[in-house]
């Protein structure tokens, strides 16, 4: 019970710090709205002059602009929760910030956990103000529903992606020391192992099999049979067990990995 | 509240590990030894001042006493909690300040700073944000306009008073503070000054603090802890040390007449004369090093005569703790003196 509200208050202290930046800087504001459709049409620029949106259609089994909306997304939010783990230890130590986070009685696992909540609900609720529309003109009422079931899908990819993304952010500062590279490693792999642009049944049997490690990557598959019509029970519900099952396996990971994240944090002396 | 020492130090040391690059591919290891087997204490309602030149091992110490690095030996508790197998005790005791020119957000204001920080440290709602508003009207920052700013539109010395008010949100008995005043304007320093004093005093708050500033060390501390190269070389209060300094005075003597020819004649007495013809308010000043300055006053002033000097004014200067700062820094020699 004490951790609960631990917890909570510690989410709602990350959600003031969190929202505090984001509402006072209006160009953000504008970037989250937006970020769907200019990376969509990017890719619907690129992919017209390449090939034909018919075939497109016939192959993944829905309209590019509605796929490539509902996927970046998908990517979006998801990708919040790489960031924020990530990003968090390199602000905080470079603005003087870390070493009162690690002095408090707070443990690192929980503080950790509670930082992506805030921009993910961020992400969630703006992001959802881009897809609506763009599903309904495509779909109708039935479009309603999928955006539904699109942001019900990626709140559970982001919670169960939690525990990989700790361990993996923080294991690579234990391993590599903290620098941004790390970031810039690990987010275009995960942008293609999670197949948001790349659906996951076209992949080839070693990228799939990579990907099937990944929790979010499983639910980002149910939205891609959902969106094409294939929304058979086994079909659905197997992949989203799985990336439950993954995301409670990983869990003891990020507690090691924090831990020993920690321990090198104080072995070094945190910077001041 | 524990009774006994607030903050024990025993034998610590630490060695750091750096990797220094000679070219491309080679490198070598360089060992630093921040830490050579510093003991210390700080009882309750004390505040004890840690002085020493750059590099000494002020803040290794103050960040192992907060948890924030382990040593590589020796033992040190807060109110008898080990700072390394307890710590998450030992951080519900300590309020730190490490530096005085960040450790904040800077888009949130100050309320919004100490009211996260707050959150961290497990503080209820209502009663964080009494504090808070009690913290930020305590150091000041109401008083200026601060509170609902911008932390990045602080000035140094407004940030100085929020990172106090951090280290005392959850209302800490031991306050460990590096340098707080460093870079300040004298209002802000004595404001940080005056509240560190009367933590101590009024509220029995034990404080371990770090500065370079000798008179603000003699105007805060209790006593005075000298380390130098990670080993502590004295500790007293300022009075004791500056006792312990070798018994030599200088003797000041302001003349209205260049004072070559007294010069000449004291130093024939085996007193060492250190600066002459010095100007100072038109005044020659004559500088002389003496061991008993009452007994050699007398022989001065008669030589004086004996020249037709005219000796406006004598002044035998009492040593700082500057004097005392440097003496045992420069000397590097252990001499531990417990006050």
């Amino acid at each position: 019970m004490l951790e609960i509200g631990k917890f909570t208050s510690l989410v709602r202290a990350e959600m003031r710090l969190v929202y505090a930046y984001f509402f006072r800087r209006k160009s953000l504001v504008v970037m989250y709205l937006a970020w769907p459709y200019i990376s969509t049409a990017f890719m619907l620029v690129f992919g017209y002059s390449v090939g034909s949106p018919k075939f497109f259609a016939e192959r993944v089994g829905v309209e590019a602009p509605l796929f490539l909306v509902v996927g970046s997304y998908l990517l979006f939010s998801i990708m919040a929760i790489v960031d924020d783990i990530m990003w968090r230890p390199i602000f905080d130590e470079n603005s003087g910030v870390l070493p009162y986070v690690l002095s408090s009685p707070t443990s690192v696992v929980l503080h950790y956990v509670s930082i992506p909540i805030p921009r993910f609900t961020l992400s969630v609720a703006l992001g959802a103000a881009a897809l609506l529309p763009v599903s309904i003109v495509y779909k109708g009422f039935e479009g309603l529903l999928v955006s539904l079931a699109v942001i019900a899908l990626s709140i559970l990819s982001a919670a169960v992606f939690i525990p990989l993304a700790t361990a993996l952010g923080l294991g690579l500062y234990v391993t590599g020391g903290e620098n941004w590279r790390a970031i810039s490693f690990l987010r275009p792999l995960l942008l293609v192992l999670i197949g948001v642009y790349y659906p996951r049944w076209l992949m080839s049997l070693p990228l799939y099999i990579l990907s099937s490690l990944l929790p979010p990557a499983h639910c980002v598959e149910v939205v891609q049979r959902v969106l094409v019509g294939m929304v058979e029970v086994q079909l659905v519900t197997v992949p989203l067990v799985l990336a439950t099952a993954l995301g409670i396996l990983y869990s003891p990971g990020m507690l090691r990995v924090s831990a020993m994240w920690e321990l090198k944090k104080l072995r070094e002396g945190v910077k001041v | 509240m524990v009774l006994g020492d607030a903050v024990v130090a025993e034998k610590l040391v630490k060695r750091f590990v750096t990797k220094k690059r000679t070219g491309l591919l080679r490198s070598y290891s360089e060992v630093v030894e921040a830490l050579r087997g510093v003991s210390l204490n700080v009882g309750a309602g004390e505040v004890v001042g840690l002085l020493g030149p750059n590099g000494a091992g002020k803040t290794t110490t103050i960040k192992i006493l907060s948890t924030l690095l382990l040593p590589d030996s020796g033992y040190a508790s807060i109110y008898g909690y080990d700072v390394v197998r307890e710590a998450s005790e030992v951080r519900k005791l300590i309020g730190i300040m490490l530096t005085v020119e960040k450790g904040f957000y800077g888009r949130l204001t100050g309320r919004e700073n100490l009211v996260y920080f707050g959150s961290l440290y497990g503080m209820e709602r209502r009663e964080l944000e009494r504090r808070v508003d009690h913290l930020l009207d305590l150091v000041g920052l109401k008083e200026l306009g601060g509170a609902d700013r911008l932390y990045e539109e602080y000035s140094l010395g407004m940030k100085a008073r929020l990172a106090l008010a951090r280290a005392l949100l959850k209302d800490p008995p031991v306050l460990l503070l590096d340098e707080p005043t460093l870079g300040l304007d004298p209002p802000s320093a004595r404001k940080i000054r005056s509240l560190v004093r009367e933590m101590a005093s009024k509220e029995g708050k034990s404080v371990l603090y770090t500065s370079h500033n000798m008179f603000e060390v003699e105007l805060v501390c209790d006593r005075v802890i000298l380390i130098n190269k990670g080993v502590i070389v004295a500790e007293g209060t300022p009075e004791r040390l500056k006792s312990m300094l070798p018994d030599v005075r200088a003797i000041e003597v302001y003349s209205k007449q260049p004072p070559g020819s007294l010069a000449e004649e004291v130093a024939k007495l085996g007193l060492e004369v250190r600066e002459q013809n010095q100007v100072q308010e038109g005044l020659y000043v004559l500088k002389i090093l003496a061991r008993r300055p009452d007994e050699v006053v007398g022989d001065i002033m008669k030589i004086a005569v004996s020249r037709g000097i005219d000796i406006v004014r004598m002044k035998v200067e009492e040593p700082t703790l500057e004097d005392v700062f440097i003496y045992f820094t420069e000397r590097g020699v252990r001499d531990r003196e417990v006050h």
